[in-house]
């Protein structure tokens, strides 16, 4: 728990979801194993949830929106169980808990104008009183986003570009007032010179609406940029949490280190290290040990017999690896209890 | 600022022997709407064993100067004008016969997403001996097997994984073998229409260290088509920014990312999101042009910071900087500021 005072917003208590598949021969595959952090009611937060295909971060995003539901633990918003949510709560949770997916021509209706996907969310849950309101909140909203009115409505969603269709789902979002957003990799289709106004609307929802989220990415840059925090994943465990200024600067799991390294930085005098991955044979995956043993340059005896807990590395941060097993092991599951508080560093304006 | 140096009127004649030179190409896509101007006049050349960057966002042309270059304009595009010389000969002007047996000897495509280039139902060793097939060379069971396993070897891949589908590979792993399948007969020019895309970051380093390590080997020059400048960063000796089916800068790597001249490139290169420094991404205001409608003057101008009079009514011609430095902005032309 993050303190007496920060009631949690949305919870995730130990959750896991593992998929079957096959008919005959079922096939058990572990998507996300046993992790638990709080969105706080305040301050307003933005969290990275970061990994590689397969690593479980859409599977995390798809169970915090109440889309699947986890195989074992529990999903709280504002203290009440998805599961057990009666319809009057289950309504103010599709509504206050928001999603903006990566493509944002999946999300329309080709037949429909772009109004369409705005209005209608004002009549579902009669945030307008009458059609002169609608549209009000429909023009405001969308100029706050940076978007012209005229330029955009009466359009049908092929006459947008990529950028002008995931604002239109910005904006859409924040009409209905939510107070998280879960937005899974809202930029990865967006062309490099929109890329920073989508990531900068992001940070003004954040910053001047108070609302917390939860970017979910493949892209430790575009993350560093926005986040406070960051859950690093690799194949459905938290490898590293914390403050994404220590994560991304000071990489402490051999993971964490491969990705950041393989970051190609936009300068030529900074060339990609020597590659530290070289998929060794030498060591083998294990079920009991170290997911990670198989590519570990740094893989011990003991990280083959059973899998590491998450160590505390310091007040800002966890990894779940040996090599810190001098640190203390984290007391409580929940990994926002290694989170800095949002807002607070002074290098973040 | 950089020197101002007067125009020369021809391409860095300092190539020396090109390999590749392409000289004001222009292919549009005749659609209902009109005229979509996809490549407008680009010229640029390359010298053997160089790795060019060619850098634009969706819509810029990068990917139709790639087709190009191999002569796989389908209608409604069309090949409006100019020439595509590959060591001398006009890949343009050749028949269909005569182009397809420069393809993979002259000139080979490394094509975006592997997932979709390699056929699901033939062994990969198949797919790569194909290739040589085509181009007449005879060889035994045994040969074949060699020359795979030998050209695997180069990109990384286990001999093992020549007789495996498609479908039995990672993505990393198919595109390695595209790489394989580009360089079996040895071209000169190598291109790559964003052969990353699709990979987690950790594959993607691999498979640009690799395609970067036979490139070198065989001694081809290579194109990167993208848009991540963070890729071109690690990748290229020289970057060709494409803005609106125009070469709108062109320089060595350092020169682009350290001195951008082209107010499009200087934003472009501000909205990179990097984990050096944390700051305000610098966002790109407006829209990327219409190709049918143009914007009178120069294409950029009207998302450029820097716009005055004369961008709006004169289309600005590339200029010769210095060696390997073209720039076709107005502010560089000495005359006015």
């Amino acid at each position: 728990m993050t303190g007496p005072q920060a009631a949690p917003l949305l919870e995730a208590r130990a959750i896991s979801k593992t998929f079957v598949s096959g008919t005959l021969v079922k096939r058990r595959s572990v998507a996300l194993e046993r992790t638990s952090f709080t969105v706080a009611e305040s301050p307003p937060s933005i969290t990275a949830i970061a990994g590689e295909s397969g690593s479980g971060k859409t599977t995390l995003a798809r169970l915090l929106l109440g889309l699947i539901e986890p195989t074992e633990g529990t999903i709280l918003y504002k203290g009440r169980s998805l599961a057990n949510m009666n319809k009057v709560e289950r309504r103010l949770f599709r509504r206050e808990v928001q999603t903006i997916f990566q493509d944002p021509f999946e999300s329309y209706n080709p037949f429909y104008k772009v109004d369409h996907v705005l209005t209608t969310p004002l009549s579902e849950y009669g945030l307008a009183s009458n059609a002169d309101e609608k549209r009000e909140i429909v023009v405001r909203t969308l100029e706050e986003l940076g978007l012209r009115a005229e330029e955009t409505l009466g359009r049908y969603p092929h006459q947008l570009s990529g950028g002008q269709r995931q604002r239109v789902m910005v904006a859409r979002a924040l009409m209905l007032r939510p107070r998280v957003i879960v937005a899974d990799e809202p930029v990865s289709m967006i062309d490099a010179s929109l890329r920073a106004t989508i990531l900068e609307t992001l940070r003004l929802l954040n910053r001047r609406h108070g609302i917390s989220i939860l970017y979910i990415t493949h892209d430790l840059t575009t993350a560093y940029q926005i986040a406070d925090n960051i859950l690093v994943l690799y194949r459905g465990r938290v490898a590293e949490a914390g403050d994404i200024d220590r994560v991304i600067n000071q990489p402490e799991h051999p993971y964490t280190k491969l990705l950041v390294g393989s970051i190609p930085q936009p300068d030529p005098d900074l060339p990609w290290g020597a590659a530290t991955s070289a998929v060794t044979a030498s060591q083998r995956a294990t079920d009991t040990g170290c997911n990670f043993a198989d590519r570990c340059s740094v893989a011990m005896d003991v990280c083959l017999e059973s899998p590491p807990p998450l160590f505390r590395t310091n007040q800002h941060r966890a990894t779940r690896c040996f090599v810190y097993r001098g640190s203390p092991v984290m007391e409580s599951d929940d990994l926002s209890s290694a989170f800095v508080p949002s807002g607070d560093a002074a290098t973040r304006s | 600022m950089t020197t101002r140096t007067e125009q020369h009127s021809s391409p860095p004649a300092s190539a020396g022997a090109a390999v590749l030179e392409v000289e004001d190409l222009r292919v549009h896509y005749f659609t209902r709407r009109g005229a979509a101007r996809a490549v407008d006049g680009v010229s640029f050349s390359l010298k053997p064993g160089e790795r060019l960057a060619l850098v634009g966002e969706s819509g810029s042309g990068k990917t139709t100067t790639g087709l190009a270059l191999i002569g796989q304009i389908k209608p409604p595009g069309k090949v409006v004008s100019g020439r595509v010389l590959i060591e001398g000969e006009d890949i343009l002007a050749m028949s269909d016969e005569e182009r397809r047996t420069r393809l993979l000897s002259t000139v080979a495509m490394v094509p975006q997403g592997a997932m979709n280039s390699l056929n699901p139902v033939i062994r990969v060793r198949d797919q790569v001996l194909d290739g040589l097939k085509d181009h007449g060379e005879k060889f035994s069971r045994e040969e074949g097997a060699a020359r795979v396993s030998d050209l695997f070897r180069q990109v990384g891949l286990p001999p093992a994984a020549a007789s495996a589908y498609p479908h039995e590979l990672s993505g990393g792993m198919k595109q390695r073998v595209t790489i394989a399948i580009a360089i079996s007969m040895n071209p000169s020019v190598i291109i790559a229409d964003e052969p990353t895309s699709a990979l987690d970051v950790v594959v993607q380093r691999q498979v640009v260290t690799t395609l970067k390590a036979v490139q070198e080997r065989i001694g081809a020059a290579a194109i990167l088509i993208g848009h991540d400048m963070g890729l071109m960063a690690q990748f290229a000796d020289r970057v060709a920014i494409m803005y609106g089916g125009r070469l709108v800068e062109v320089g060595l790597v350092r020169d682009i990312f350290h001195e951008p001249l082209h107010p499009y490139t200087r934003l472009l290169i501000s909205s990179l999101p990097n984990t050096l420094k944390k700051r305000r991404l610098e966002a790109i205001p407006g829209l990327p042009p219409s190709l049918i409608n143009p914007p009178p003057g120069c294409v950029f101008h009207p998302r450029c910071p820097r716009v005055f009079d004369r961008c709006r009514g004169e289309e600005p011609a590339s200029l010769s900087l210095a060696r390997d430095r073209r720039v076709a902005c107005h502010l560089h032309d000495g005359t006015q500021h």
